[in-house]
């Protein structure tokens, strides 16, 4: 699958949506937006770990240490309610720009 | 947030998590688990190169990398000790020059009046025909208090010696004497107690004195119960009600200040009541907002006012007007020129520090050349690299910026030493917030300069490539050592115009203590003696005040002569005016008649002093008969008034022909007044027969001062025990006094001007240094060719003397312009003056010709093969 280069605010997105269901540790949503992209999407460590960090400092999440599946600790990230917020605000904003261009596309 | 270490150990850790996830997802899809493992570890990429782009997300990362290179710009700096000692003394120079310079300039020029009125306070003339101030008269200053709109108020004020009694010795106090609204309207503020109440400068009101900072200091070391203390002045119980703070001494250098109707002198009805009585000078502030223009337009229209209600106070002739003059600018008219050209000295010094160090930057960062242009060549970010060579310029600048400060505040007395002679401001400088500023400022300014250089340098394209061909030669491109090259030209230049401006001022200095003021000043000792006017208001009682001191001085041990006279030699004031005709001799019309000084001395003056008698006699103890009044002139008076003749026995009056003196004796010049001033015409009189009460004493000594110093306030003491002896000093002293100034300012400028030849001088060698180093294939080939030594020197003395001709060009244009600014400093010396300038042309390619000499010789001892071998 070709890999397209993703903006940053589309990443954001992808990451908070991605743990709406409930915490995670790094690969975990790694794998998981792989998922539901049907693997249109897969994001390496050198994007992934910096967006997730930047994103704690920001307040949209909250991490804390748990055990892996390898059973070695691992860091879980959870969304904070301003990370629910922000989440449900970029989803609304890209609904509108995705209908937008798509109406832009239709009447060229 | 900033625990970085324990931010470290996490990533670290949650990256291994995430490694070790994605090893055991390979396990299961069948790889072993070092395949596995090896496979994770090449799809994420590089873990380091992971948590390098974590790390630089982190906030605080700016300031912690600045910290970082702040620290590595520190070991550099350590590392090349010569270099960093080099530069900060080079920079510690030039910027404690500036420091100290520009808090002079802050202090006296920029720095507000320290009063509430600030600049708002204007001296008053009253300018006529005849005198550029007459004064104003107590009436006057009355009417124009209430008249005039332009400004808040104006206030009376003259300054006089008085006599205190009642704290030690009889203390000789000089005495401000003002309204009692003087100092609300100038906004003072007492430092302790109060100042004057409205309505004490009533004649008749209680008498109060308030003190000056420095006399409260001097005379009572700063106790603040000096409130309520009294004091006898002119017969009266004057109460202390307050203390001043630290001010200006303007428009005297005031021990005391009191209200105007204190002053017995002011104060008689006859002064006080006479409309033209002009004895007083008058003080006024603007209102806020009005202009000086408006002030000035008010005055002239009330001047005219009065003059037609008081035809006859205001006589046509005199013309009289009224004038006002800002105060800050009489404060500080005499000292801005020599403050500017100070300043311009100093930024001179700078620039020439600045390029040194700017050039022995040059050389470190070529040192350095290979390793930075391997940096740049593989991607380093060139603004991490301007910001590590931007912080190591301003860690110098910094170092010899503290340094510098520390240089100029050890020196801060001296400074206030220099200005007192210029301003009375000279107090106000200090080493404040505003001259740190700028130094701090003038550190940054630095370090861009420095850093611009090297920073341009390594950068080019072509100076990369260089650089990674030959390594750390350091031989550079040619464009570098023109743009050195240009560096010293300045650097010669600069020093050029300094040593210009130090020769001419030092030629002035020279011609100005040849200067011959007309009397013998060694071993001549004089004193003060101011009388009590009240006391001694009889010409019977002055005589015999002075009979009897002249009688005890003469039999003093150690004392050859003794004489009193109404004034000083050398007394730095201004000539007296004297209009007087001379018997049988019309004055021109149209022309200005005779005038001249007039002094009083008793009979053993000149003798004393050392002043010739040319023609007739000097008085005599019995020439004290008013009814035959003598007069004694001078020898220029002579030649411009009398011509071809004959002065002895002709007769001169003052007064129209009411009095007339025979001309008894004529007398050699002297310069009663200023060592560079012209010589002053004397008229002398018998101190007998005058009404003089502010006398001096000369005593002409055989021995050691000290002892006669106190013979001569025993005597004083024995004949009035209640008469203050003051300001005891030599006429060596005070001849020393007016070469003081330009002694200091020579010295200043001269070693500023032998500092940047220093500079210049390790300029010019290092250039040279380095032009030697590069062209070292090219020497080595001539000697091989068989060049002896004397043509290797002259080559590279060659390229020298093109920078110091080029230098010296450029110099000889800036000092012809330079040299005007401080034409008034010079005494007897042109601005174009030759000699100076083929000295200072010596100089320079005498220095320029040893700074050659060492890189010239190196060149000489060059192994031609060697050079080959290494190259």
């Amino acid at each position: 699958m070709a890999q397209t280069t993703l903006l940053q605010g589309t990443l954001d997105l992808l990451i908070l949506q991605s743990l709406s269901l409930g915490p995670l540790h790094g690969m975990g949503v790694s794998r998981r937006i792989e998922q539901v992209t049907k693997g249109a999407f897969r994001v390496k460590p050198g994007s992934l770990f910096p967006a997730l960090h930047r994103m704690e400092q920001a307040g949209w999440l909250e991490s804390s240490w748990g055990e892996s599946e390898t059973k070695r600790r691992a860091k879980y990230y959870q969304l904070t309610r301003a990370g629910r917020r922000q989440l449900k605000e970029e989803t609304s904003e890209w609904s509108r720009i995705s209908a937008a261009i798509g109406m832009a596309l239709r009447n060229a | 947030m900033f625990d970085h270490e324990k931010q470290d150990h996490e990533l670290d850790e949650e990256l291994r998590a995430y490694v070790d996830l994605v090893a055991a997802e390979k396990v299961k899809q069948g790889m072993t688990p070092d395949a596995a493992r090896r496979a994770a570890l090449i799809e994420t990429g590089g873990v380091e190169q992971v948590k390098e782009e974590v790390r630089d997300l982190r906030p605080g990362v700016l300031l912690q990398t600045l910290v970082q290179d702040a620290r590595y710009a520190a070991r550099t700096l350590r590392k090349a000790p010569v270099f960093t000692l080099a530069a900060v003394i080079t920079l510690a120079v030039g910027i404690g020059a500036s420091t100290a310079i520009f808090s002079m300039v802050n202090g006296v020029l920029l720095h507000r009046l320290p009063i509430g009125s600030g600049d708002r306070l204007v001296h008053m003339l009253a300018p006529s025909a005849q005198a550029p101030n007459e004064g104003y008269s107590m009436m006057e200053v009355a009417d124009l208090n209430r008249d005039l709109k332009t400004m808040t108020g104006v206030a009376e004020y003259h300054s006089m010696a008085f006599q205190l009694y009642g704290h030690g010795d009889p203390l000789r106090v000089q005495t401000g004497v003002v309204s009692d609204r003087f100092f609300d309207m100038i906004g003072v503020k007492p430092l302790l107690g109060r100042t004057f109440l409205p309505g004490e400068e009533a004649v008749g009101a209680p008498p109060v004195v308030v003190l000056s900072y420095r006399f409260w200091m001097d005379q009572f070391h700063g106790d603040s119960s000096i409130i309520g203390a009294s004091f006898t002045m002119n017969d009266k119980i004057h109460h202390v009600v307050g203390v001043l703070p630290p001010l200006p001494g303007y428009p005297n250098e005031n021990d005391i200040w009191m209200p105007a109707g204190a002053c017995p002198f002011r104060s008689a009805p006859m002064m006080l009541n006479n409309r033209a009585m002009r004895m007083v000078e008058a003080y006024a502030v603007l209102k806020p907002g009005v202009s000086m223009e408006a002030a000035q337009a008010e005055l002239a229209t009330v001047n005219a006012r009065y003059r037609a209600a008081y035809p006859a106070v205001y006589p046509a002739q005199q013309r009289l007007r009224y004038a006002a003059t800002s105060a800050r600018e009489e404060m500080t008219a005499r000292a801005r020129p020599i403050l500017l050209m100070l300043l311009a000295t100093a930024a001179f010094l700078l620039l020439a520090a600045v390029a040194n160090v700017a050039n022995l930057s040059l050389s470190r960062q070529m040192r350095r050349a290979r390793e930075l242009a391997l940096r740049v060549a593989l991607g380093a970010a060139s603004g991490r690299l301007y910001r590590q060579l931007m912080l190591e310029s301003l860690l110098l600048a910094l170092m010899g910026g503290a340094a510098g400060v520390l240089l100029a505040g050890s020196g801060i007395g001296l400074l206030r030493s220099v200005a007192t002679r210029l301003t009375p401001r000279a107090g106000e400088i200090q080493m404040n917030v505003t001259v740190l500023a700028f130094t701090v400022g003038l550190c940054i300014v630095i370090a861009l300069a420095i850093a611009a250089a090297p920073f341009a340098h390594v950068l080019s394209r072509r100076n990369i490539a260089v650089a990674l061909r030959q390594g750390n030669v350091g031989m550079g491109t040619r464009g570098d050592l023109r743009m050195r090259s240009l560096l010293v030209v300045a650097q010669v230049a600069i020093a050029f115009v300094m040593l210009v401006g130090a020769g001419l001022l030092a030629r002035s200095l020279v011609a100005l203590e040849r200067v011959d003021a007309g009397i013998d000043v060694s071993n001549v000792l004089t004193a003060r003696l101011t009388l009590n006017f009240t006391k001694y208001n009889t010409r019977t009682s002055r005589r015999g005040f002075t009979d009897a001191l002249l009688e005890r001085l003469n039999t003093l041990p150690g004392v050859t002569s003794a004489a009193l006279a109404s004034s000083l030699p050398l007394n730095n004031g201004q000539p007296g005016n004297q209009q007087f005709q001379i018997d049988g001799v019309p004055s021109a019309p149209g022309a200005r008649g005779p005038h001249s000084d007039v002094t009083a001395i008793s009979p053993d003056y000149f003798r004393t002093v050392g002043i010739p008698v040319l023609r007739g006699r000097a008085f005599a103890k019995t020439d004290d008969d008013t009814t035959n009044l003598v007069a004694i002139v001078s020898r220029r008076l002579v030649a411009t008034y009398w011509g071809a003749r004959h002065p002895i026995g002709t007769r001169i009056s003052a007064d129209s022909g009411r009095h007339w003196a025979t001309v008894i004796g004529v007398v050699g010049d002297v310069r009663q007044n200023r060592l560079d001033g012209d010589v002053t015409d004397e008229w002398y009189i018998p101190v007998q027969t005058s009404g003089a009460n502010d006398l001096r004493a000369f005593l002409r000594t055989t021995g050691a001062m000290p002892p006669v110093v106190r013979a001569l306030r025993g005597v004083v003491a024995d004949v009035d025990n209640q008469q203050p002896v003051s300001s005891i000093e030599t006429l060596e002293q005070i001849r020393g006094a007016q070469l003081a100034e330009p002694r200091l300012t020579t010295t200043l400028l001269s070693s500023f001007a032998t500092l940047a030849l220093i500079l210049t001088a390790t300029g010019l060698a290092g250039v040279i240094g380095y032009g030697v180093t590069q062209r070292l294939p090219e020497i080595a080939v001539r000697m091989a060719l068989g060049a002896d030594s004397r043509r290797v020197i002259a080559l590279v003395m060659r390229d020298g003397l093109a920078i110091v001709v080029g230098g010296l060009a450029v110099g000889f244009g800036v000092s012809f312009v330079a040299a005007r600014l401080i034409s008034k400093l010079l005494f007897q010396v042109g601005t174009t003056d030759t000699a100076t300038y083929v000295v200072v042309v010596a100089v320079i390619l005498g220095t320029a010709i040893g700074a050659c000499l060492v890189p010239s010789r190196r060149a000489v001892r060059t192994d031609p093969a060697g050079v080959f071998r290494t190259a």
